[in-house]
């Protein structure tokens, strides 16, 4: 027994010296296995806690939410023997993601709201964060409306030990007021994220892209600019912001769609293997809108994608690839929004091939 | 005794002392940095005022323990009563100007007060004598961090210059200890141009040696290794065997980047050595190099970055973000030269730094191709570096994940297929750009579900007399989801070989999962999985070239019986030789096979009887 708990050790040791991402949780599954062979639950448990963080933010949701279900299933076996506080601040992480995968029926999530709802308060906390979470995956859903709802409630509550950072918190108004087209609104609501008066390990990282074309659509095109620069470094090399890889390539088709290429050759082959659906989606719509752009400049450009990408053979074919991307994504957004019970995200995709394409 | 008056200073001063010390500063032990600043500055503007005077810094520590006693002397241009009395209305009344006067770029004056209250940190009573260049009677202040001071005019005239006094604050005398301040003075003053010398114990020497000329022009730097190295070792604590000299085009800011002769990890701490006009402000500045540099430790001299409040980092701002691009560009023009002319020295260092040199190759395809063949990868024919796999003159296979790469490694080694590991960090991404820096190389990423490309198919006779069984055997498996595939393989030791494809992967773990979750995620995992059923089969290849397989389908129909639970033990077994973690009902088919299995061999040994 003694040889699997140095290589487990040994395992987790070098997991830990790594980015969150692919490598990083390889490592840890391999760790979570040995643990698993050895019938060593608890050291199971502290793998699947780690590719629980390294998968929310590493760009691995789902390997987030089967960690995480296992993990609570064996701490409701045994709630004794685990960290009952971290276990109940990383629901939030799993569950934000539910929403992105449209083969989830909705009545499961909202069955999972429940669930979270009702653990928060065995576990001594109010319903701020249900709430909260109730804002979020309302807004991803496409139900904006509602999320608005949500977005009055939670505020009148007060803040609690599971509620998000101020930085965070604030991240997600913006995202509503950008979705809702108030640019003007979510610009100035985002000010001290910019100015770097409100950030953790993800804001700014994930509210800068967003704010490129509103800042663009303002007219404010230094500022969009320096957003850019300053954005793209922080989020290049972690595949949890795809949806911020496509903003970029969004922009970039609207002010200089020749300087998109490059990201398109280094983002298009990591994310057509991305877990979900919904940033693959939105990374495809904006790659579908430069190509588009393009192809009615009439300029000449040329795509570069490895052999190992599933779209290789269509790298000189530019039209066929933005057919090809356009009619997964469309697919994608009429799976998303048969779940969610509205139009939003095919009417979302077509006029953002309007406004970008 | 002559004009002796108190006054009192218009601030809280022992807040102000508690702020420097546990908010501004990082250790008391800055004190010693400040004093020297001053000096500094001093010798600065005495120099200006008058070019012919030679600056000298003089420190004498007296008395042990709690007794301790600081002197430090300079022999700069000295505060005239009005100075002293404009450096503590500085302090008092800094808040009220433009706000610059705390963060650093401030006049001498201004920044001589604060200095001198950081002694504070470790004296309870400081003492200055200091008579102006400038002319004017020599001043005595005394000053006490209740924030009471006293200022008398002397009878005699002193010397021009300042000297400091400070008495050991209980628990403070580690900073009073002659080994302490003799290597604080060296590390803050190595690059200062004059000679500090230091009083202790009854012997007086000079502290900082004269500051190689090489260090501020690179161009020197040819045919002084063992100085450069001896150097480095001295301000660093280590010894190194490589540097790459640095500068900027402007020439404002250089140093030498003293490559580590161990491997650090991604996360190490980075601790430059940074001297901002000669004297040093950081001993642990992350964020002067590229993330991409860590396997250097620099000396670094600057006159171009503004230092943060406690004078111990710099501002994040274009400039530092210009600095650090260009000695980055001074390390990676060095890599590349040296792949020109000196490919040893380069293959030394990628061998100790392969996961930086990775890293900035994943990030730039000049850098790439330019070192490529150095980068070190594991494969099925070793542990190797990429311009050896290329020459093997096959083709290159490599598999994206390390899971993939375990899994196909004894069978391709078998069949004697390179398959490289880019399951490591940046590896993928390298291997994937390969075509891009090298065009027409012969590199294909592999998949578990190919690597029966090297496999061959039975013939029609064995077909034909194997199709029944091959299709119970199928059916056994089927509610694993997993096909039975029979081909003939190396090497025969291996009867069955399991693969499984990355969706089939992903679905065998949500229904792990599943079976231990809660309800409410077993149904979502329920429903992640049911978008996976259709492509996430995995295949039990099964070995004709092994003797048992080869009995086992040579006699199709006769064994139906059995042929069940031996296919289903098959199964098991590889998985347990893939060390897949198994299911619970993985794990019953194992128990109930091995039963039936006693259970026949007693039966036969009964019929033996």
């Amino acid at each position: 027994m003694e040889d699997y708990s140095i290589e487990f050790e040994d395992l987790m040791e070098q997991a830990y010296d790594l980015p969150d991402g692919a490598a990083k949780i390889a490592l840890l599954e391999r760790a979570a296995e040995i643990a698993d062979l050895a019938g060593d639950t608890e050291s199971g448990y502290e793998a699947r806690e780690a590719i629980v963080e390294a998968g929310s933010f590493g760009g691995f949701p789902m390997k987030a939410i089967v960690a995480y279900s296992w993990q609570l299933g064996q701490y409701d076996r045994n709630p004794e023997a685990y960290d009952a506080h971290t276990l109940h601040w990383n629901y939030k992480w799993v569950i934000d993601d539910v929403p992105s995968f449209p083969d989830v029926p909705a009545e499961q999530i909202d069955g999972l709201l429940e669930d979270l709802r009702r653990r928060y308060r065995e576990y001594g906390v109010g319903d701020r964060t249900y709430l909260y979470y109730r804002f979020r995956l309302s807004m991803y859903m496409g139900k904006l409306d509602e999320a608005g709802e949500y977005l009055k409630e939670f505020r009148k509550l007060k803040k609690d030990q599971m509620s998000d950072c101020a930085a965070c918190e604030l991240d997600e108004q913006v995202q509503y007021l950008v979705m809702t087209g108030q640019d003007e609104q979510a610009v100035k609501k985002a000010k001290p994220i910019v100015e770097g008066r409100q950030r953790c390990a993800h804001v700014p990282h994930a509210t800068l892209p967003f704010l490129l074309l509103p800042l663009h659509r303002l007219g404010r095109e230094e500022e969009a600019e320096k957003t850019r620069e300053q954005s793209y470094a922080l989020i290049r090399d972690n595949m949890s912001f795809v949806d911020g890889f496509a903003e970029h390539i969004g922009y970039l088709s609207v002010v200089d769609p020749q300087r998109a290429l490059p990201l398109l050759d280094r983002h298009l082959p990591q994310v057509e293997s991305h877990e979900e659906p919904l940033s693959r989606m939105l990374f495809f719509l904006n790659s579908a809108a430069l190509l588009r752009r393009l192809e009615r400049a009439g300029e000449a450009f040329a795509i570069n994608l490895p052999p190992s990408s599933r779209f290789y053979e269509l790298a000189d074919k530019p039209v066929e690839l933005r057919a090809k991307l356009e009619e997964e994504a469309f697919a994608t957004a009429a799976a998303l929004d048969k779940r969610n019970g509205n139009d939003y995200y095919v009417n979302y995709g077509q006029e953002l091939l309007k406004e970008r394409g | 005794m002559t004009d002796h008056e108190e006054y009192r200073f218009q601030v809280n001063l022992s807040g102000m002392i508690d702020i420097l010390s546990n908010h501004l500063y990082s250790s008391p032990r800055v004190f010693l940095r400040e004093l020297l600043q001053n000096a500094t500055d001093a010798i600065t503007a005495r120099l200006e005022h008058d070019p012919s005077a030679s600056g000298e810094v003089f420190v004498e520590l007296a008395g042990s323990g709690s007794n301790a006693t600081l002197l430090m002397q300079d022999n700069g241009i000295g505060l005239t009563e009005e100075d002293v009395h404009e450096f503590l209305a500085m302090i008092g009344h800094s808040s009220k100007r433009s706000g610059g006067e705390l963060l650093g770029e401030t006049s001498f004056i201004g920044r001589f007060g604060i200095g001198l209250l950081s002694c504070f940190m470790v004296s309870d009573e400081i003492v200055m004598l200091t008579q102006s260049a400038k002319g004017g009677p020599s001043i005595e202040w005394r000053g006490k961090p209740d924030g009471t001071y006293t200022i008398r005019r002397l009878d005699t005239s002193l010397t021009p210059g300042t000297k400091v006094y400070l008495r050991c604050k209980p628990e403070t005398d580690f900073y009073f200890e002659p080994e302490t301040v003799e290597l604080d003075l060296l590390h803050y003053g190595a690059l200062l141009p004059y000679p500090i010398r230091l009083s202790a114990e009854g012997s007086e020497r000079r502290i900082n040696p004269e500051p190689p000329e090489w260090i501020f022009r690179p161009e020197l730097i040819r045919g002084r290794r063992g100085e450069v190295l001896r150097f480095g070792e001295k301000m660093l604590g280590e010894r190194f065997r490589d540097y790459i000299p640095l500068r900027t085009s402007a020439g404002r800011t250089g140093g030498i980047a003293y490559i580590l002769p161990h491997a650090v990890n991604l996360n190490a701490k980075r601790s430059h050595k940074v001297y901002l006009k000669r004297m040093l402000i950081s001993e642990q500045a992350d964020n002067i190099l590229p993330e991409w540099a860590f396997f250097v430790k620099c000396l670094i001299w600057t006159d171009e970055l503004q230092p943060t409040a406690s004078r111990e980092h710099f501002y994040e701002n274009e400039q530092l973000e210009r600095v650090r691009g260009e000695l980055g560009e001074s390390i990676r023009a060095e890599l590349i030269a040296m792949s020109e002319t000196d490919q040893d020295r380069l293959g030394r260092i990628i061998d100790l730094h392969a996961l930086s040199m990775k890293n900035l190759a994943a990030e730039d395809d000049e850098f790439y191709r330019l070192i490529h063949r150095w980068l070190p990868f594991e494969s099925t024919y070793g542990y190797k570096s990429l311009g050896g796999l290329l020459d093997e003159r096959r083709t290159i296979y490599y598999t994206a994940t390390l899971d993939h790469y375990r899994q196909l490694r004894h069978v391709a080694s078998a069949q004697s297929m390179l398959v490289v590991n880019a399951g490591y960090i940046y590896e993928k991404e390298l291997l994937d750009a390969l075509h891009r820096i090298l065009p027409g190389a012969d590199i294909r990423r592999l998949l578990p579900e190919d690597v029966s490309l090297a496999f061959t198919d039975p013939d029609a006779g064995e077909r034909a007399a194997s199709l029944e069984a091959i299709r119970a055997a199928d059916l056994a498996l089927q509610r694993f989801r997993c096909r039975v595939m029979l081909k003939r393989f190396k090497p025969e030791e291996l009867p069955a070989l399991f693969t499984l494809p990355e969706e089939a992967a992903t679905l065998r773990s949500i229904e792990r999962a599943g079976e231990e979750s809660p309800q409410a995620f077993a149904s979502v995992l329920g429903s992640l999985g049911g978008s996976l059923q259709g492509g996430a089969y995995s295949i039990l290849y099964l070995n004709l070239n092994n003797p048992v397989i080869g009995r086992l389908f040579a006699g199709a129909g006769r064994l139906a019986k059995r042929l069940d639970t031996l296919i289903e033990m098959l199964y098991a077994n590889a998985l347990m030789m893939g060390h897949y973690p198994m299911s619970r009902s993985e794990l019953a088919l194992l128990n109930t096979g091995i039963l039936a299995l006693i259970d026949w061999s007693m039966e036969s040994e009964d019929k033996e009887d």
